[in-house]
């Protein structure tokens, strides 16, 4: 919480002492003796807008005071409402005062020295803060003050010479108040904003009696972006998150379902999880994080494995330093492990972020080389070790507080806090737009789609296909969107295993491009579950995965020129040839950014012949690699066999899955010697699965059941499946294209089932089939003619085999 | 490891089929990029009235009326395009009012329940109006593009067109729906 941390930006310790005093020109007079001495009660509460309305009444009562002038400038600083009358002030002050008001003279100089600071004038900061040394106005502790703050202006001269290349916006009226906004964190698709804020409208109500300018206790309050890209007005995200005590945003986990806050009291560190669009009570994290000295600030690897944090507990460097804490096999956070005195100083380190690559960690320090105030810094792992922070400069960092900086996935947008003058008061949230970034990070945001089920329990575990260990802690999809998002470096294979509640486990195959710029995928999960007369037999899943809309592949602007030129290119081609199969393509038209040449040539060929064997040999070439939308519904019985089962290891754990029984190469001529295979002896060389038999089932016209003339034929199928138990069989069923697609994915669906119930029915064993819809996407004639659609109307049944090839071991 | 436990059965049989490796070389043009392309390209395939430009070099100006993801996009694309001699120009309107001398006119959605009032008001003038919702052309929109089972595709009535003075080429008659 911000208490813990604040630092006390003006030179105002000490400022009590003075309660006694009053200047002699008000001796005489009682109404402004009262005023004065209740200013500066009001002024000691640090209540420093209403001290200075009272200071500045005595000021037109009674001008040219040095002592009003003095408290004036201090809640000139303090309101941060004006900083040249500040300097008037304290300067008048100076010039004005009794020599023998040595305590008053160093405070007016100390802060007038940071006054120039903060306005950028460093040359007459420096020479009021020289001022101090030489005329040894100050004691130690103020000397070392000095120094330190001579070297931060020095530094900021040189800083503020070579600007780095960013624009620092403040997110406006919209976002921050009058009040303290601060604490800024985003989901990694950058649609929601969290923060802590002490205007009003803080659960309880309450103000914060110990801070400054009367504040409310802070609260956390989250805001959304809009369609047009504009953050809504923000909203109190209430209990159980937020509390009557204090409530602070620390850190959020890449997909916005884990959120850590900071308390009040004797609070410390906590973390909720979201569930569905709620938040689970918070729970304190254990003794390796929350020691009992002063936590204040997290950040959580996108991999969830890691938790850096803060901490004033002993043994560190000094002041608050960052630590790190690893997830350990029962889920609990490990002992904590100092980042060491490359990164930790004898000051204070605040706010900690670990970028979603995992390597570069920002955090905030009064230590190291900054312009005064907290600085932002930038560390990154090189072979495990951190390298010298680097201070991310001006405009970014100021000569006042710049503190709790994060940074979008992409690298293109960051957030932070700043007290800078200007603002809408005090604290406030300001965006940081970064020029170039090349984050070559793959984000997969995706859904899990349940049907007919409302509330779903899903865990997606990642494994890493080359060392085949599980890579991650297990991503749990919203319990009631859905919504799941992950976050990959470039160049690897995985594996991703869904876990649905009530479904059995499915793998299949993710592979993270080895791509130079930031990309998104999108992914969607169905899981449906099949019955039959009421009873559920099977289970449906299938997966969609399409790439991110051109705004977002992070397209320079000459590819994307390119890109906007071949789509013109293309269009104006549709209409000269007044194409209408290209028409009703041609938002799928792959294409290849680097190289268009291949594909334009072939879009001429299609639109000269505007024939369908040009068209089908596009989809054979986007098929090998350059569609991203793969679509397919697959079907399978969830009976609990152990039969046929085969080990398949992750990390320590060894998991059976059931082997694969569908041929990857269709269209194999049937083998009629199933029964010649041998027993299976001593070494496996090779396991093939072979088509023993093709038969297409014909439908009539909008019929689910197939007509009963085929009935031998299918009983001799059954008998076939019954005899050799190496057999299985897979059937598709199929639709013409009357109907809606909908429509007819359900009709094959239902065909290809009815065809499965009647060899189940026949004494064929439930594992041993596999039945697939496939709609009207599958036709084998044009479903221009009667004929044609008559043909399309049908189930495929294909009978295939495993055979073992083995070796025999001498 | 335990074998009994239903969870722990992981099926890859339909890995093969399932997932479809992905490249990164694959960009696939969004909705409103598509829609923008042919806007850009209309001018080619329309012909306006002689005094519909106010000079032999005046831009095409293509107005789009309250959607401003596509307003934005059209600009881009249209950014460097000359159709003899004319640039292309987008004006992002706010409301009806502000419309003026442009040649295409594309209504965004938000206007779909009082379409047949907006089309009225400007049909005295030789503008081209383009739009998306359900049923565009019925109630006298020029062209409307459509969504047929997620194929791109749009209706025109060129009747309509006709009497504002406006010539629609043949190639893009061909290509759409005729609807009047």
């Amino acid at each position: 919480m911000r208490l813990f941390y604040r630092k006390i930006l003006f030179f105002t310790s000490g400022i009590f002492l003075f309660s006694g005093i009053f200047s002699t020109l008000f001796a005489q007079d009682k109404t402004t003796k009262q005023i004065f001495q209740k200013a500066q009660g009001v002024f000691e509460n640090r209540s420093y807008n209403e001290a200075l309305r009272l200071f500045r009444e005595l000021d037109s009562i009674q001008p040219n005071d040095s002592y009003t002038n003095f408290f004036l400038g201090l809640c000139y600083l303090n309101t941060k409402t004006d900083y040249s009358k500040a300097i008037q002030s304290l300067s008048f002050t100076i010039k004005n005062i009794d020599s023998t008001e040595k305590e008053i003279i160093l405070r007016a100089n100390l802060n007038l020295g940071k006054a120039y600071q903060l306005t950028n004038r460093f040359d007459e900061a420096i020479s009021t803060y020289n001022k101090i040394t030489a005329n040894k106005l100050s004691d130690s502790t103020d000397a070392g003050n000095v120094k330190g703050e001579i070297e931060k202006c020095l530094y900021a001269k040189q800083l503020i010479k070579k600007p780095v290349n960013a624009t620092i916006r403040n997110l406006g009226p919209q976002i921050n108040s009058a009040f303290t906004d601060y604490g800024p964190l985003i989901t990694a698709d950058e649609a929601i904003l969290m923060f802590t804020s002490m205007r009003s409208g803080n659960v309880g109500g309450n103000k914060d009696v110990y801070g400054q300018n009367e504040q409310y206790i802070e609260d956390i309050y989250v805001s959304q972006k809009n369609d047009s890209n504009f953050w809504l007005p923000p909203k109190n995200i209430g209990p159980p998150i937020n509390t009557e005590s204090y409530d602070a945003t620390v850190a959020l986990s890449v997909d916005g379902e884990k959120l850590f806050l900071c308390r009040g009291g004797s609070g410390g560190i906590f973390v909720s999880d979201k569930d569905g669009i709620n938040w689970t009570e918070p729970k304190k994290l254990n003794k390796n994080i929350n020691s009992g000295n002063s936590e204040t600030s997290v950040s959580l690897s996108s991999d969830g494995r890691v938790l850096y944090f803060t901490s004033s507990r002993k043994g560190g460097f000094g002041g608050k330093d960052i630590y790190k804490s690893e997830l350990q096999p029962n889920g609990e956070w490990g002992p904590a492990e100092n980042l060491g005195k490359t990164v930790n100083t004898s000051f204070d380190e605040e706010s900690p972020f670990i970028h979603p690559d995992n390597k570069i960690l920002y955090f905030s320090s009064l230590g190291h080389k900054g312009m005064g105030g907290f600085d932002v810094f930038k560390t990154e792992k090189v072979n495990n070790q951190w390298t010298e922070p680097e201070n991310l400069g001006y405009p970014i960092n100021t000569s006042a507080d710049d503190i709790h900086f994060i940074l979008s996935a992409k690298g293109l947008v960051g957030y932070y806090a700043s007290n800078r003058p200007g603002g809408f008061g005090e604290e406030d949230i300001y965006e940081i737009t970064f020029p170039m970034a090349n984050i070559p990070l793959t984000m997969v945001r995706g859904t899990v789609i349940t049907e007919g089920k409302k509330k779903q329990n899903v865990k997606i575990k990642i494994i890493d296909k080359e060392t085949n260990e599980q890579i991650k802690n297990v991503y749990t999809p919203n319990s009631e969107t859905g919504k799941y998002l992950m976050i990959f470096p470039p160049g690897k294979n995985y594996q991703m295993l869904v876990d649905a509640e009530g479904y059995l486990p499915f793998v299949f195959d993710l592979y993270i491009p080895n791509q130079t710029f930031f990309y998104s995928l999108y992914q969607t999960i169905y899981l449906k579950p099949i019955t039959m007369f009421n009873e559920p037999i099977g289970q449906g899943v299938s997966i969609e995965n399409s790439f991110s809309n051109p705004q977002d592949s992070g397209l320079s602007e000459s590819e994307q020129r390119s890109r906007d030129i071949l789509l013109l290119s293309m269009v104006q081609k549709i209409i000269e040839n007044s194409d209408t199969a290209r028409l009703g393509e041609i938002e799928n038209i792959p294409i290849d950014k680097k190289d268009y040449t291949p594909l334009n040539n072939l879009i001429e060929k299609i639109i000269d012949f505007t024939d369908s064997t040009a068209l089908g040999h596009l989809e054979k070439i986007t098929s090998q690699g350059f569609i991203e939308k793969a679509n397919s519904n697959i079907f399978f019985y969830g009976e609990n066999k152990k039969t046929g089962v085969e080990p398949f290891s992750v990390g320590n754990d060894t998991i059976y899955i059931i082997p694969p029984s569908v041929s990857p190469s269709p269209g194999q001529n049937p083998s009629p010697d199933a029964e010649k295979i041998k027993p299976i002896t001593e070494k496996i060389d090779e396991i093939d699965i072979k088509t023993v038999l093709n038969k297409s089932v014909p439908f009539e016209f909008g019929m689910q059941t197939f007509s009963t003339q085929y009935a031998d034929t299918l009983l001799k199928i059954a008998e076939l499946l019954k005899k050799f138990p190496k057999m299985k069989v897979e059937i598709n069923g199929h639709t013409d294209n009357v109907g809606s697609e909908k429509n007819n994915q359900i009709l094959s669906e239902i065909r290809a089932q009815n065809l499965a119930r009647f060899f189940t029915e026949n004494g064929v064993e439930k594992s041993k089939i596999y039945f697939f819809g496939k709609g009207e996407t599958q036709p084998i004639m044009t479903n221009e003619t009667n004929e044609g659609r008559a043909a399309n109307r049908r189930a495929d049944i294909r009978i295939t085999e495993t055979i073992v090839k083995q070796s025999v071991v001498h | 490891m335990n074998i009994r436990e239903i969870k722990n059965i992981i099926l890859t049989a339909f890995l093969g089929l399932l997932v479809l490796p992905f490249s990164l070389r694959a960009q696939q043009f969004s909705e409103k990029e598509v829609k923008a392309a042919f806007l850009c390209n209309f001018p080619l395939f329309i012909e306006w009235p002689e005094n519909s430009f106010s000079s032999s070099s005046s831009p095409i100006i293509i107005g789009v009326l309250n959607d401003t993801a596509l307003a934005t996009i059209t600009k881009r694309v249209g950014g460097n395009v000359k159709i003899s001699g004319r640039e292309i120009q987008v004006i992002q309107y706010k409301n009806l009012d502000e419309v003026k001398n442009c040649q295409i006119l594309f209504i965004g959605s938000s206007y779909k329940n009082n379409l047949t009032s907006i089309v009225s008001k400007i049909s005295d003038k030789p503008i081209l109006t383009v739009g998306e919702t359900e049923g565009f052309c019925k109630q006298k929109g020029m062209i409307g593009f459509s969504k047929k089972k997620s194929k791109f595709g749009f209706d025109i009535n060129d009747k309509i067109a006709r009497r504002s003075g406006i010539k629609i080429s043949s190639k893009l008659l061909m290509l759409a729906t005729i609807v009047e």
